[in-house]
């Protein structure tokens, strides 16, 4: 109670003397405490006089107002203040570059098109495909993947990290540069709270991780890997020449191209007016002039929040209108981004 | 909607009174809710167990509401609450603008997650519905996402669509008369999208950008634009994040920001500031989220917080009077409320976006 008392009061103090900082999100100018929390699940803290509790479906965990889901998707779907997370984008971001979460039946219904499965699944108690980790209680968070408080140093998107050796984000961090690119740093934002496609590239500052691929292995433990990994054949760099150079579709440590093998085409890549986003050494990300470092990653194929598309795939024939589901091609034209077909 | 003295709890009551007691500046009043006692009210809240017969004009409802009353009686007064909107053939799923025409008496309610637009008595019948189809920046049509609605002195209804770049005028039945646009602006992209509506008592349209633009713009009963003003920014005085704006009796302009240094600002007509207060803090008169305003004929300001599951009452001078609701789901509770609406001095519309559903009640 105590530390309770001392945490909320630090909280207090905290939103009145300094501004409290989140990464570049949920600063002390667009949230403060009391907007998610409440000290003792009531409405008015009066003296004397009535007290007026909160409704029967509290209290909840963490002094919350209200269900986590449900209190992020306030200012997280179809307002204009913040990035439109859930289904159709109602916000001002054209092409989300996450896309669109969806939600497990039972819950909040799906926008139209969209589908649980369709990407990550709000509310949804299944197991990681791939892993192991699942939210057996209350079905997936936002705050499984997002600090919501932000962390110390600041993570791409608010995306957990840990220091502690028994969390599945211990180590995992994607460092983020904006407005100048730093190749140093895992992604690029062209400009503050960019949300759109065209605003995001990612670098490859380690040209056999992905920074991104490993956070995802978080909870998708074995569903992709670098070549050197066990689950992917142990192999870096692929290898056609072994027993079984690959075992599963590389995130990292692999440039289109590179091998013939694996019958991957840079020019198949680069002739493609549409592209999927890759990583890139190079910070140029065309495939282009001489720019052979391009490496797929998981958000190549995959929406990180999801899309229209069956587990967020984007299907992208390389030609035409551009949303967040691809370009109107089908399953294959993905894999003919990189891959020659019949080759 | 005349104040409730209450002091301590009812003694009779079904439900926990969502209301809390402000004391102190000499003026003890406590908003608790609803004062039944009409003759009127007493008859709605009977007919509204009744089926109803098509509105010709519409596509035809014949949903039979389930509504939920609640009776709460305190040492004052006698509150009710309705419960309307479920259980009908085209559920509500996360509505969110709602507005009441002074022409009809209708409500006229945003269902966004069902990409309608949905009518109603003042009773809480559903008197149909139709659904809104958006304009996307490919010149294709889509199932829309109606966010804020309006109704002119003519009956035609404006919807701001979170999917559209213009305003859809439509008519009775749900037809597209016309689409109009706000004028560019070339530091926000978003900002030309149209968001808030409002309307003026000399029928004069009210638009309010989306997005970090801070304008509000003005147009003609014939949709010529008049001219825009706003500052963007989050001072006092400026503009950012609008999530709604309200015509108040004195001509003046209630406008209600996500992010602003004061949530709830009031500017003359020519865009002149004149007070603001509504803070993002602790306590009574604060907001979290401020997510819909309106302003009943005798000038009382409602404005609903999404996060804080209640809704607030100012006078126009700022003082604050009290406020309705608290988390929950029985009739007075509110699962995130989006909008708020008026009708006359006694009648107060919230659409709760989780909730899936609004709340009519009246005072006394």
């Amino acid at each position: 109670m105590k530390r309770v008392i001392s945490l909320l009061a630090a909280c207090a103090l905290l939103s009145i003397a300094l501004p409290a900082l989140a990464g570049d999100y949920h600063s002390g100018t667009s949230l403060i405490c009391s907007d998610c929390h409440v000290a003792h699940f009531s409405q008015s803290h009066a003296l004397s006089g009535p007290i007026v509790p909160f409704g029967p479906a509290g209290p909840y965990e963490f002094l919350l107002r209200n269900e986590v889901n449900d209190l992020c998707l306030t200012c997280h779907n179809g307002q204009p203040f913040a990035p439109d997370v859930f289904g159709v984008n109602g916000g001002a971001a054209r092409n989300r570059l996450a896309g669109g979460l969806n939600a497990a039946p039972g819950h909040m219904a799906n926008d139209a098109g969209y589908s649980a499965d369709d990407g990550h699944t709000l509310w949804s108690t299944a197991t990681a495909p791939g892993g192991t980790f699942s939210h057996a209680t209350d079905g997936l968070e936002c705050v499984d993947c997002h600090s919501q408080h932000g962390q110390t140093p600041t993570q791409y998107r608010n995306l957990k990290s840990s220091t502690s050796p028994s969390d599945k984000f211990f180590g995992k961090t994607v460092t983020y540069a904006i407005g100048v690119q730093d190749l140093t740093k895992d992604v690029f934002e062209r400009s503050a709270a960019s949300y759109a496609e065209a605003d995001v590239d990612y670098n490859e500052p380690n040209t056999t991780k992905s920074a991104y691929g490993a956070w995802c292995a978080s909870c998708h433990t074995n569903f992709h890997g670098s070549g050197g990994d066990a689950n992917m054949g142990s192999v870096s760099g692929g290898d056609a020449t072994t027993a079984t150079p690959w075992l599963r579709h590389p995130q990292a440590d692999v440039n289109i191209g590179a091998h013939a093998s694996y019958i991957s085409s840079l020019s198949q890549f680069s002739n493609h007016t549409n592209r999927v986003k890759v990583m890139d050494s190079q910070g140029i990300w065309t495939g282009l002039a001489g720019d052979n470092t391009v490496t797929p990653s998981c958000f190549s194929c995959h929406k990180s929040h999801g899309n229209q598309n069956s587990f967020g795939l984007i299907f992208m024939k390389g030609t035409g209108t551009v949303t967040e589901e691809g370009d109107g091609g089908v399953y294959k034209d993905l894999c003919r981004q990189c891959h020659v077909q019949g080759g | 909607m005349s104040i409730v003295e209450v002091n301590g709890r009812s003694t009779d009551h079904q439900t926990q009174p969502a209301s809390t007691e402000i004391g102190g500046g000499g003026m003890e009043v406590a908003l608790v809710g609803l004062v039944t006692g009409t003759i009127l009210v007493l008859a709605a809240v009977a007919a509204a167990l009744i089926c109803l017969s098509p509105v010709p004009a519409r596509s035809a409802s014949n949903d039979v509401p389930v509504q939920s009353q609640t009776t709460t009686t305190t040492a004052a007064a006698e509150i009710s609450w309705l419960v309307c909107g479920t259980g009908q053939n085209n559920p509500l799923v996360a509505p969110r603008g709602v507005t009441v025409s002074e022409r009809t008496g209708e409500i006229v309610l945003a269902n966004t997650g069902s990409h309608r637009i949905e009518i109603y008595d003042l009773q809480g019948r559903p008197r149909g519905g139709y659904p809104h189809q958006a304009l996307r920046a490919d010149g294709s049509m889509a199932e829309g996402e109606p966010h804020w609605v309006a109704v002119d002195a003519s009956g035609r209804t404006l919807v701001s669509d979170n999917l559209d770049a213009s305003v859809d005028v439509l008519d009775v039945q749900g037809h597209s008369l016309k689409r109009f646009k706000l004028q560019e602006d070339a530091n926000s992209p978003s900002g030309s999208s149209p968001g808030a509506l409002a309307l003026l008592a000399d029928s004069v349209i009210v638009v309010a950008s989306r997005g970090n633009a801070g304008r509000i713009h003005f147009f003609s009963p014939d949709f010529v634009a008049l001219g825009s003003w706003g500052d963007s920014g989050l001072a006092p005085g400026q503009l950012s994040q609008i999530t709604g704006i309200a015509a108040a009796p004195t001509g003046e302009l209630v406008v209600i920001c996500a992010n602003t240094e004061l949530a709830i600002q009031i500017f003359a007509r020519d865009g002149k500031f004149v007070r603001g207060f509504g803070k993002h803090d602790l306590g009574p008169g604060t907001f979290s989220f401020p997510s819909g305003v309106a302003v009943s004929a005798d000038g009382r300001i409602y404005v609903s917080d999404e996060i804080r599951q209640l809704v607030q009452a100012f006078e126009m001078s700022g003082n604050y009077i009290g406020s309705l609701g608290t988390p929950g789901t029985r009739p007075g509770e509110f699962r995130y409320p989006s909008a708020v609406a008026t009708y006359g001095k006694n009648t107060l519309v919230v659409t709760e976006r989780v909730g899936s559903r609004f709340q009519l009640y009246a005072t006394k």
